[in-house]
């Protein structure tokens, strides 16, 4: 079981005055990203943060289920308010995912990295994945909601129930002993400082992750496109927009909303 | 569609006050304007929204009393804020947000356009019911593509 987590301690670990619209710690919650989404609409104000020990109807990607057992993982949202249109924040998943890589670089875990366009594996292996959400969006400005969900203690009798492994800080090569409240202090100000930079320089904040981005170039994967459609190909980098190239039969294509498998190479 | 039922519709949309109805079944959709002569204003990217109407059968096809294929029906136009994938529901096979006919409240979440694993919950900017739903579950959309029109 992993220690158990104190706002307290988290809220001494992050700057001063962070998080205007507070530091909300649940033991359980449905899911971390609809409070804060229902947060916003009932008007608090950004930036905040929503945490909890164990979430009830932990949300990924369209709907699919995000396994939550309690006093075992990190799941939080972060409420944030970006004055850019929200066509500009087509980049801000793979930044995200770039915050929870240098995060846990910050614990001694150096092997993390990033699969397109915002899962954090550890060799083939999921340790974190990320979901964000719109709130309140106007021609030049918009809330975000950012819940990310990180493997810390995943219990022994948990089986993953999607074909995507997984792997926790637990059993990663973490020279330091793991601590939920440190980890969360350090995940909250490596996500609210790449928001920041994220706010200056929208999409060209892209050259700077270059090195993250290109993770995954040259390998085989398979793409999931959201119709059904499987196709495989040869991932040639990502583009100025962050969508993913992927050679297919010759010809080069672009995603912007498809599943990446890397099963291809592993069978 | 059968033509009975397109016939019944027209004799639906007479009897009562309406100007236009829509109904989509599935694959197919009709619509019925009675004001065939005030098309509405026509949304500059309507071409890139080939779900709109649905094919028609030939029945349906003959009850659109010739609306100009330009044209929207009128009422508010619920566009798309960014590129990237349009949902009708939270999840594959959850009841969708809207229907044809369905009533909505300023605010509302109609539907959710997906990119770069940004979920934006599309809401209505106006209350009123829906009129037509311009696209289809998992279809590509286009920045300022018109999703729903709703009045």
């Amino acid at each position: 079981m992993a220690n158990e987590l104190n706002k307290e301690i988290v809220l001494q670990l992050v700057e001063e005055g962070l998080f205007p619209g507070g530091v909300h710690l649940f033991d359980s919650i449905d899911s971390t990203n609809d409070w804060s989404l229902a947060e916003l609409r009932q008007g608090r104000e950004p930036a905040f943060v929503c945490i909890a020990d164990h979430q009830s109807k932990g949300r990924g990607r369209r709907g699919r289920h995000w396994l939550s057992p309690p006093s075992a993982n990190i799941y939080y949202s972060l409420a944030w308010h970006f004055e850019l249109p929200v066509d500009k924040l087509c980049a801000l998943s793979l930044v995200q995912g770039v915050a929870v890589k240098k995060a846990l670089e910050k614990i001694g875990i150096n092997n993390a990295w990033l699969k397109w366009p915002n899962d954090v594996l550890i060799g083939d292996k999921k340790i974190a994945g990320i979901l964000i959400e719109t709130s309140d969006v106007r021609a030049d400005s918009c809330n975000v909601v950012i819940g990310t969900g990180l493997n810390f203690r995943m219990p022994d009798n948990i089986t993953p129930e999607s074909d995507m492994r997984w792997t926790d800080v637990a059993h990663s090569n973490c020279a330091m002993p793991a601590d939920r409240n440190r980890l969360l202090a350090i995940l909250l100000k490596e996500a609210v400082s790449m928001c920041r930079l994220y706010q200056q320089k929208a999409i060209a904040i892209l050259p700077d992750i270059k090195a993250e981005l290109d993770a995954l170039n040259g390998r085989e994967v398979g793409v999931h496109l959201v119709n059904g459609d499987r196709l495989t190909g040869t991932v040639l980098g990502v583009n100025e927009r962050g969508e993913l190239r992927v050679l297919v039969n010759g010809n080069e294509r672009i995603f912007n909303s498809a599943d990446i498998s890397l099963r291809q190479v592993l069978c | 569609m059968d033509i009975r039922k397109v016939k019944k519709l027209i004799e639906l949309l007479e009897e009562s006050g309406i100007a236009e109805l829509e109904i989509n079944e599935g694959e197919e959709s009709v619509r019925i304007s009675r004001y065939s002569s005030t098309p509405a204003p026509a949304p500059v990217s309507y071409a890139a929204a080939p779900a709109a109407p649905a094919p028609a059968a030939p029945a349906a096809t003959a009850a659109d009393e010739g609306s100009d294929e330009d044209s929207l029906p009128s009422g508010h136009v619920v566009k798309s804020p960014m590129v990237g994938t349009y949902y009708s529901a939270s999840s594959p096979g959850s009841k969708p947000f809207v229907s044809v006919g369905d009533s909505v409240t300023e605010g509302e979440t109609v539907c959710i356009v997906e990119a770069m694993k940004i979920l934006n919950q599309i809401e209505a900017d106006v209350s009123g019911i829906v009129k037509a739903i311009l696209v289809e579950n998992a279809q590509p959309v286009e920045y300022g593509q018109p999703l729903m029109i709703i009045e």
